[in-house]
């Protein structure tokens, strides 16, 4: 599938990008096998406006176990994704590559309705899905200044049952693993050691549909997706402490609303503030932006 | 009331098996089309035999050219042909590309301007591509209205079955063939008064007579399809008992009379001689039955007014002569349109037959489509004889003859055949949910009213896939749009359903499309639903799972995914 995030942002100290590729995420669990290009025009708070594109290139594979109960799919995965710029001291991301393995259980019995009643939703009972996995990860900034590796586990917890109760459930990742700074300009400039680090990252979010809140009309399609990310960093040299971060708690809320439109799926505003494990700098952001996909 | 007395409106997912990929592939070579081109159709077509899809026209184009293109004798063409062939073909030779949907069709435009099959009664590239595209669509009624949508609002066709029966493979076979009867009966209760089902008998399919029945008194069947030369002879003692039947019932037939066509093999071809039916015609002489093709044309082209001595066509001629209810068609005579004498003969043929009294009302018009698309689009074999036939013959070979032929009544509502009353009892007795206004002849002969539920072609509640496909989604869809109900719910975009939530990107959005994945194969499993072909449970979540994270996908669009890959008790009849 091909899908991409157009986005204009107006930001304090952000940047301006006009294509996207799932940049919010990191792309936790399964990979989405193939090869995806979203140009990009990037004007970062400093450095001078640049063409780009966010790329993924990923191959997976899985097995599928498909029963009426806990039904499961076992998957392994490889995958390139980054956003890459013509002048690279001007890309305010990083380029990944990871390898990753796990397995995604769904928490729910189907059990279908027979074929002489209406059609209804059917029994058992659903309470949404667990994907647990490891990924092995490399990091670095496009000049390779910057870089790490970290091994880490995660757990991911979602679910997508329309019944009101469940709209405050939050969806969940939690991350754990040890990371090794492989070079760092920055941390060198201070004379900080690259000893193991261990970073813990959790993230929670819902997904609130005002027509599952209740609302009628053209304002049930309208969801608002708040958010918190808190992370941790121990073990890190006191010396990197003066040009780095060592944890941090990011907010955000998005509103999506989807369109008929043949070339807009969606349009969205995102409000977000604080600071990221690779973005130290505390900062606020407005993201105002379309849904484009074929 | 025109009538195209001779058509098809299966898909070919009702009949592909690995025996009937090579039958279509041998046609596909018979048309003149060079090797790469039928191994293209015969890769493409096993493919969907072992892994049944739903294909749009954007995927179905691309996988024909890379198909194409990825074939030895394509490259030893390119490499043959280097100087003489175009840039766009020459760079394909280097191997399948990724290109979009414009630049496939230009492809294909100049690939079939360099082979030079242009000529009439041979096929183009393009005409391959075209033919496929309609067969391959996710439901008869689809094909059906694709014929349909270029004739009159009350004119009508005759629904021909094709039984391309898959001994080795029984399974697959014995399910196809009936989601084919279901299709075609729907077919004609989804567009009432307008097509004529004729159930396919096949003696190599050992319940081959019950089936028979079963459609002609049950699904609204009226007549009866044979093609011997797909391995089975028609003088035999079965073959009799179907005879019988059609004689006692007041069925007619249609008898594939050609030695072109779909044949199992070269001794096959011959099965269709109409020199066999004197024995069985003497012994039924009311027998209804119309010689498709009459012969094959070449019987038609030799001199003008007078049929070739020692021909098939003779010998159809001669049957007409002794037995009032034998008939002839012209299906797929496209030769003739290339012009010059052959022409001049054929169409004085033509008219001499059609209006010798001794003949007259017995010489149908009918075009073979959706085969004929191998060679020309429908509309257009439709404008030929339109514009070359005097209008008083032409009117007589589409509207009096198939009338008298099918049994349809007059005019006046009076003398109407016990087949065709059985057909307008069959679609009475779904009076409460047609799908389009009945046709007038048809609303008088039931009588009473009919209730119009416009159908929407891939989404019907009485497919289990479909119904099974909505039962999910209500698992997972808002309020607001639960209240859109079934009918309306096909358009509705997967982007609408609460696992969306965020789109691609958002967090745990992969993990709820292959968790959605996994659910709806657990579901229909759970109904009782088997896989089709070759599909298992990580190739099936892998199909809905790419389903689910297109957002514009609808949810028609899922429920014929499902079908494809799951078979439901449903299908069996």
């Amino acid at each position: 599938m091909n899908r991409i995030r157009l986005t204009t942002a107006f930001s304090t100290s952000f940047l301006l990008v006009s294509g996207l590729l799932g940049a919010q995420a990191d792309s936790p669990g399964e990979c989405d096998t193939g090869v995806k290009i979203a140009p990009a025009l990037v004007r970062p708070d400093s450095g001078a406006t640049t063409l780009g594109a966010r790329f993924a290139i990923a191959r997976g594979s899985a097995r599928a176990k498909v029963t009426q109960s806990f039904a499961r799919r076992y998957y392994t995965c490889a995958e390139g994704r980054g956003l890459a710029t013509a002048r690279p001291a001007s890309n305010p991301d990083d380029l990944k590559a990871r390898m990753a393995g796990g397995v995604l259980f769904v928490l729910a019995k189907v059990v279908p309705p027979k074929p002489e009643e209406p059609p209804n939703p059917g029994g058992g009972f659903d309470y949404g899905y667990l994907s647990v996995g490891a990924q092995v990860l490399g990091e670095a900034n496009q000049r390779f200044t910057e870089s790490l590796v970290a091994f880490r586990g995660e757990l991911i917890y979602t679910h997508d049952q329309p019944e009101l109760v469940w709209q405050f459930v939050p969806h969940v990742l939690l991350a754990y693993g040890l990371s090794r700074v492989t070079a760092s300009r920055l941390r060198d400039s201070v004379g900080a050691s690259d000893d193991n680090e261990q970073l813990f990252d959790a993230t929670v979010n819902w997904g609130l549909s005002l027509g599952v809140l209740g609302a009628t009309g053209p304002v049930a399609r309208l969801t608002l997706i708040p958010g918190v990310r808190h992370f941790e960093k121990t073990g890190v040299d006191p010396r990197a402490k003066s040009v780095d971060i060592t944890s941090g708690t990011h907010t955000s809320i998005m509103a999506m609303y989807p369109t008929s439109l043949k070339w807009i799926s969606a349009v969205f505003a995102e409000w977000a503030r604080g600071p990221l494990p690779t973005q130290p700098q505390r900062r606020r952001a407005w993201l105002i932006g379309v849904v484009s996909g074929t | 009331m025109l009538i195209n007395a001779h058509a098809h409106v299966f898909n070919l997912q009702t009949v592909l098996s690995h025996q009937a990929v090579k039958i279509i592939g041998q046609r596909v070579r018979d048309r003149g089309l060079p090797e790469f081109v039928v191994e293209a159709v015969e890769r493409l077509l096993d493919e969907l035999v072992a892994r049944p899809e739903n294909l749009d026209e954007n995927e179905l184009l691309a996988r024909f050219v890379v198909r194409i293109a990825s074939t030895n004798s394509f490259k030893s063409f390119v490499a043959a042909n280097l100087d003489a062939l175009p840039v766009e073909i020459r760079l394909l030779g280097d191997g399948p590309k990724k290109l979009g949907t414009a630049a496939l069709r230009n492809v294909l435009d100049k690939l079939s301007t360099a082979l030079g099959t242009t000529a009439a009664g041979r096929s183009s590239v393009f005409d391959i591509y075209e033919t496929l595209r309609i067969a391959l669509e996710a439901d008869i009624v689809t094909v059906a209205d694709h014929l349909l949508g270029h004739m009159g609002p009350e004119d009508g066709l005759v629904a021909l079955m094709m039984d391309i029966t898959a001994e080795q493979e029984p399974k697959r076979d014995r399910a196809n063939f009936r989601a084919q009867i279901r299709g075609t009966s729907d077919a004609a209760v989804q567009r009432p008064g307008r097509i004529f089902p004729f159930i396919a008998v096949n003696s190599k399919r050992a319940d081959h007579f019950d089936l028979m029945r079963n459609a002609l008194e049950k699904l609204g069947f009226v007549g009866v399809k044979l093609y011997p030369s797909l391995g089975y002879q028609v003088d035999t003692e079965p073959m009799k008992q179907v005879f019988d039947y059609c004689v006692q019932n007041d069925v007619p037939i249609v008898m594939h009379c050609t030695r072109g066509g779909f044949y199992a093999s070269q001794q096959t071809q011959s099965f269709g001689d109409p020199a066999i039916w004197e024995p069985i015609l003497k012994a039924r002489p009311t027998l209804r039955i119309c010689f498709a093709h009459c012969g094959g044309e070449e019987g038609l082209e030799s001199a003008p007014g007078t049929v070739k001595p020692k021909t098939w066509t003779a010998e159809i001629v001669k049957l007409m002569e002794l037995y009032p209810n034998a008939c002839m068609d012209v299906a797929y005579h496209t030769g003739m349109m290339s012009g010059g004498v052959v022409e001049t003969n054929y169409l004085a043929t033509i008219q001499a037959l059609a209006t010798n009294p001794k003949y007259q009302n017995r010489i149908l018009f009918g075009t073979d489509a959706w085969i004929l698309r191998l060679t020309m689009a429908d509309d257009s074999f439709w404008q030929y004889f339109v514009a070359k036939l005097p209008a008083p013959v032409f009117q007589q070979m589409a509207g009096e003859a198939p009338r008298r032929f099918l049994g349809l009544p007059m005019a006046d509502g009076t003398g109407i055949r016990p087949n065709m009353q059985r057909f307008v009892d069959f679609i009475a007795s779904h009076r409460d949910a047609v799908g389009a206004e009945p046709t007038p002849w048809l609303r008088a002969a039931a009588g009473g009213t009919f209730a119009v539920l416009p159908s929407i072609p891939g989404w019907n509640l009485k497919n289990h896939a479909h119904f099974y496909t909505y039962s999910y989604a209500l698992r997972v869809m808002t309020p607001a749009d639960t209240h859109l109900g079934f009918p309306k719910s096909a358009d509705l975009p997967l982007r609408r359903l609460t696992y969306w939530i965020g789109g691609p990107g958002s967090l745990g959005f992969d993990t709820r499309c292959e968790g959605n994945a996994l659910k709806l194969a657990a579901f229909c499993k759970a109904a009782g639903a088997v896989y089709e072909g070759e599909y298992d449970d990580d190739s099936a979540v892998e199909q809905f799972a790419n389903v689910f994270e297109n957002g514009d996908t609808t949810l028609a669009k899922l429920a014929a995914t499902v079908d494809a890959v799951f078979r439901f008790a449903s299908e069996d009849i």
